[in-house]
């Protein structure tokens, strides 16, 4: 990857769920250091997106360039061919992602959960990886809950170690996929206001997220989405408080606005 | 009224007695006592005779060979079912059909007949020849020089097990979220990794309850040796009662030994059970992953057909 190339580019991408259209030609680019977040009704196709640059879903046509690599393919004149093992996971590497409902691995510790993918993907020294993972815990706040199980933790506890395990593969770009959707109303803050310091690190995300709040205060960029196709785009403090189009006015109107800042 | 008030503040909580159940007990425990001593009585038992053999030569090989039968076949069940079962749920149609004929072809035919058919396997392939086909490349084996009781007893257990395996497993993997996978392959793993490191020792919790049953099963099931000569403990046991005719006594020595192993291994599987279920404390499980794990244990309890021979 040369520096100026964009660490996502999404060209007209389709996806076909069986006769179902999810995303209808999206094309979408995430410069280095962007945030961008993703807004739009539900079933509007922002998951399958999300979940289509980093290959959990595979796309009908179209193609999407992760760190100037085809994702899940690689170029053979006008052919994409599809890739698999070891070759598609070197790509993964470089996307985190972080789920609506955290995914920790619940037979793991939450310090094992962060060195999991550090020791046995990049093949890191595990004290090495232990220091990291020590560092990337106390920075989500979470220094005195290292050696707890998933399973005692709450949401918030739970989701801010989902950050710190995507954090600790140094990827270039996190995708969080509706990271506060599955919280009760007092834990959404404090995840948010890690996601907030990451987005102040450098490292480049994709947010579906309902939070608009968070979307005009942190996000560079605001994308909305209806029907599989992206309605309008812009920087966010135009798309949330100046809409343009009347679908994006419609859904702004619709959802409460439960929180203006991230702190 | 305040007198009142202090005795509402120290009302003693009594158990109910269950006088059924201590009836139904007690007329179990007296029916039990009663076989016990007529048995201990019954000059037909020949004690002496059963404490003679319990720890004869004859006796203890049998042991060894049931012992390292089930052993040995166990663990090929587990390598051959897991496989299975990872074809099984891949989304290769070539693998899902393979794994699927397999399942067919060892659960579908009789145990029994498996065995006496792989002991008698000279009589269809007088030579077996390992090797590249159709090049002549290879070497050539007579067949009853390989086949033995024993190699035919673990050929037959292993590949008739490894489908009921396959099964437990299968419904092991599916316990597991698929978002494990997911969050695991967004790490960079690739999906051999992920299963490895992330499915399958979660799947664990699931597979080893109905795993030890089969093993116990298993443990038992070798008793079929004794068809093929296989050296087993019932073999060598009707050996013994077909010289001395103390067909009882020795039956008691094999029944012994059978709930002797059978117990310790239950211990085992206690221990494993507890070592897999690390970080699923009941104290703040969610409610939806147990009853998942739940449904997926009645899928491979169904799997499991106790007594198929």
């Amino acid at each position: 990857m040369t520096e100026s190339d964009p660490v996502i580019k999404i060209v007209n991408v389709k996806k076909r769920f069986g006769e179902k259209v999810v995303l209808n030609g999206i094309d979408l680019v995430v410069t280095k250091g962007e945030v961008v977040a993703i807004l739009g009704p539900s079933g509007s196709g922002k998951s399958t997106l999300l979940r289509c640059v980093n290959h959990l879903e595979e796309v009908t046509s179209g193609s999407i360039k992760v760190c100037g690599n085809y994702i899940g393919y690689e170029r053979h004149g006008d052919t994409l061919k599809e890739i698999f093992g070891k070759r598609l996971a070197r790509q993964r590497q470089k996307v985190g992602m972080v789920f609506q409902h955290f995914n920790l691995y619940p037979h793991k510790t939450a310090l094992e959960n962060v060195i999991e993918g550090p020791v046995h993907v990049l093949k890191m020294p595990r004290e090495q990886a232990i220091a990291r993972g020590h560092e990337l815990l106390r920075r989500v706040g979470l220094a005195d809950r290292m050696d707890a199980y998933p399973s005692e933790l709450s949401g918030g506890q739970k989701q801010r170690v989902a950050i710190a395990r995507a954090l600790a593969m140094d990827p270039e770009v996190i995708l969080f996929d509706e990271p506060t959707s599955a919280l009760d109303p007092e834990l959404v803050n404090e995840v948010l206001i890690v996601m907030k310091e990451i987005a102040s690190l450098g490292i480049s995300m994709l947010v579906v997220t309902h939070e608009i709040g968070f979307a005009r205060e942190v996000c560079d960029r605001v994308v909305f989405m209806a029907d599989g196709s992206i309605v309008e785009e812009g920087p966010a403090h135009q798309v949330i408080d100046k809409p343009t189009e009347k679908r994006t006015r419609e859904f702004l109107g619709m959802v409460p606005r439960k929180m203006e800042t991230a702190n | 009224m305040k007198h009142n008030d202090e005795r509402t503040r120290q009302l003693r909580i009594v158990r109910s007695k269950h006088p059924v159940q201590i009836a139904i007990g007690m007329v179990i425990l007296i029916f039990l006592l009663s076989f016990l001593f007529r048995l201990a009585n019954n000059e037909n038992m020949q004690w002496p005779m059963i404490g003679h053999y319990l720890f004869d030569s004859h006796v203890l090989s049998g042991v060894r060979v049931t012992l390292v039968l089930t052993v040995v076949c166990q663990i090929l069940a587990i390598i051959i079912g897991t496989l299975i079962a990872i074809m099984r749920l891949s989304k290769s149609r070539i693998f899902v059909t393979i794994a699927n004929g397999y399942l067919w072809f060892f659960r579908g035919t009789p145990l029994l007949v498996q065995l006496i058919f792989w002991y008698n396997l000279a009589a269809l392939f007088p030579v077996l020849f390992l090797g590249v086909p159709f090049t002549g490349l290879g070497i050539m084996l007579k067949t009853n020089a390989v086949i033995s009781g024993f190699t035919a007893a673990v050929v037959g257990f292993s590949l008739h097990d490894g489908a009921y395996m396959a099964e437990i497993v299968r419904a092991g993997i599916m316990s597991v979220d698929s978002g494990q996978r997911e969050a695991a392959i967004t790490t960079g793993m690739t999906e051999s990794q992920a299963m490895r490191r992330i499915i399958l020792p979660q799947a664990m919790r699931v597979i080893v309850p109905p795993t030890g049953n089969q093993a116990i099963n298993l443990l038992k099931a070798t008793a079929l040796v004794a068809f093929i000569s296989g050296g087993d403990l019932l073999s060598n046991v009707q050996e013994i009662y077909a010289v001395n005719y103390a067909v009882m006594p020795l039956l008691v020595v094999a029944t012994l030994w059978y709930l002797a192993l059978v117990t310790v291994a239950t211990v085992g599987q206690y221990y494993l059970e507890r070592s897999v279920g690390k970080g699923y404390s009941r104290r703040s499980g969610n409610s939806s992953s147990t009853a998942k794990l739940d449904v997926a244990m009645g899928v491979a309890q169904t799997a499991h057909v106790p007594g198929d021979i």
